[in-house]
């Protein structure tokens, strides 16, 4: 079989999209692959992905920086796993234990922000590196966004240039993290 | 304890800070303006989960930080742990570290300052940093400027726990976002004399301020002296947080003063002769409390305020506030002293500064 993108080469990954229960199969070679889903396509021998499951592989350096991390369920003891400080022990010393536990913990903190601050979103000073990773973030998504429409649309050439700028964006703010 | 150390307690007890002076804007209402700024350091747990490694890093990140930094040239940095108890005691009794950092069982406490007690950097208290700008009078905006400077110039060096969603990241969640506290000390003594100081501070506790006393967390209200803060760091602007506690204070200062003019229209020789007995007490003591030495000082500094006093200036009487209390006195006389001896002490301490 010939690759759905490039029409010249054999095509040896299928990309399975399943979006509203509409499944669809996407048949494409090696090369193409990897420039529409990058390191994540692991295997040149004759494979499937999820392109939902990648998607969010792929992206995930984003997600843990733009959203908070999973809770797990309320029923269950609620736990920073970073520093291993437990929400029931918070609620005794009014102390939390790292950064982390402010995610872990984001749920059942915001109506005690709520009550304290009358607010729970920060308005004020933002560390300049923070300000630049923010903006570079806030574009990586807008790109993954317009990324997923083309998917969507079957515009597969014009996933794959967005798939590039994320690459680059992304190491962007990789250099933006360490400096 | 080491010779440095020793030096440098040494140094402390016997200068004054810059807002002992008593000389800033409204000195006669507010003795003095404090922000503060709660940070911790990204990739360390907050002290309260830190192991006794990573509290040494962040006192390493500290020490780095005043070698390196020009703006940090002269300043001098403490090792709590290298300190005696009352030494320690001391410190929190000067206003340069809080009474949670000289109690607290952290190891690798200790805190940076600059010579004339303007900026100080407590490390290892509730949080990784928490710092603290201090000056004479009514000037938040002054004291804002000089801490955000600050505070960017250690960012250069630093990265701080922050996130979009609630800002810099706090140990306790009532400091978070902003992590500042700014706080006025007030000194209220006509609005106590014609008895409208509760009314006012129980509204202004419900309007979601703190009221503490001079000497600290629940030490009560001694001198008429009143710490105000803002409890909301989460949501406003440094600024809006800064603006919304200088209407408060602003409201509070035109308070006093009418109570003032009152007082003096009204009943001149009885606040006349209220003040001169604080003196007449205060030089002829043997035997002196803390407690009813700021009663009396306070009243002293009232007078001061009106202009009927005149003998001494806030320098003198802020400088008396301090230097009265328990640690403070034992290392003025380099030894330990029982309550009786400090009593008697306090007061030859009182007259020698007030003669
Ligand atoms: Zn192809
Ligand atoms: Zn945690």
């Amino acid at each position: 079989m010939i690759c759905q993108i490039c029409k010249k080469n054999e095509a040896t990954v299928i990309i399975i999209k399943d979006m509203e229960s509409n499944r669809k199969e996407l048949y494409v070679c090696s090369h193409c692959a990897h420039h529409l889903l990058g390191s994540a396509v692991s295997s040149f021998s004759f494979s499937q992905y999820n392109i939902n499951e990648i998607l969010e592989n792929l992206l995930n350096p984003v997600g843990k920086y733009g959203q908070g991390k999973n809770i797990t369920g309320l029923n269950e003891r609620l736990k920073c796993s970073d520093c291993g400080m437990d929400y029931q022990e918070f609620t005794q010393s009014g102390k939390l234990g790292c950064r982390h536990c402010y995610e872990y913990f984001r749920e059942r903190l915001k109506p005690l922000l709520d009550n304290l601050h009358g607010h729970s979103k920060h308005t004020g000073k933002v560390p300049l590196n923070i300000k630049e990773k923010c903006n570079r973030m806030k574009r990586i998504k807008e790109i993954k966004d317009e990324m997923e429409e083309s998917i969507r649309k079957e515009e597969y050439e014009k996933a794959a240039e967005l798939r590039d700028m994320i690459i680059k964006e992304e190491k962007r703010l990789k250099k933006v993290n360490n400096e | 304890m080491s010779n440095k150390e020793a030096l440098l307690i040494r140094e402390l007890r016997d200068s004054s800070a810059q807002w002992i002076k008593g000389d800033g804007p409204l000195n006669h209402i507010v003795v003095s303006t404090r922000i503060r700024l709660a940070r911790n350091i990204e990739g360390i747990p907050f002290p309260s989960k830190a192991n006794e490694r990573q509290l040494e890093q962040v006192l390493n990140k500290g020490e780095i930080l005043i070698k390196k930094k020009k703006l940090f040239n002269d300043f001098k940095i403490i090792k709590i742990d290298d300190l005696t108890d009352i030494e320690v005691q001391f410190l929190a009794e000067k206003r340069l570290i809080s009474f949670s950092l000289a109690q607290s069982k952290y190891p690798h406490r200790a805190f940076i300052y600059k010579p004339d007690e303007t900026i100080s950097i407590m490390i290892n208290e509730e949080d990784h940093f928490r710092i603290q700008c201090l000056m004479a009078g009514f000037q938040l905006e002054k004291v804002w400027e000089i801490i955000n400077c600050f505070d960017n110039q250690i960012m250069n060096e630093i990265e701080y726990s922050f996130n979009e969603k609630e800002g810099f990241l706090t140990c306790c969640p009532t400091n978070v976002g902003t992590g500042l506290r700014a706080s006025v000390m007030l000194h209220l003594p006509g609005l106590s004399i014609i008895n409208k100081l509760n009314d006012l501070m129980s509204s202004i506790s419900k309007m979601g301020y703190a009221v503490r006393g001079f000497y600290g967390e629940g030490t009560g209200f001694q001198g008429n002296l009143f710490q105000i803060s803002n409890q909301v760091t989460l949501g406003l602007s440094e600024e809006e947080i800064i603006n919304k506690l200088k209407v408060v204070i602003n409201q509070l200062i035109v308070e006093e003063e009418k109570a003032r003019e009152e007082l003096i229209l009204y009943s001149r020789q009885r606040v006349e002769d209220q003040v001169m007995r604080a003196y007449g007490v205060l030089i002829n003591a043997r035997i002196i409390s803390t407690i009813e030495a700021i009663d009396l000082l306070s009243k002293i500094r009232f007078g001061i305020g009106l202009g009927i006093f005149t003998k001494i200036g806030y320098d003198t009487i802020n400088r008396l506030m301090l230097i009265i209390q328990s640690a403070y006195i034992q290392l003025l006389n380099c030894k330990i002293m029982d309550e009786n001896e400090r009593d008697s002490t306090r007061a030859k301490l009182v007259q020698g500064l007030l003669y």
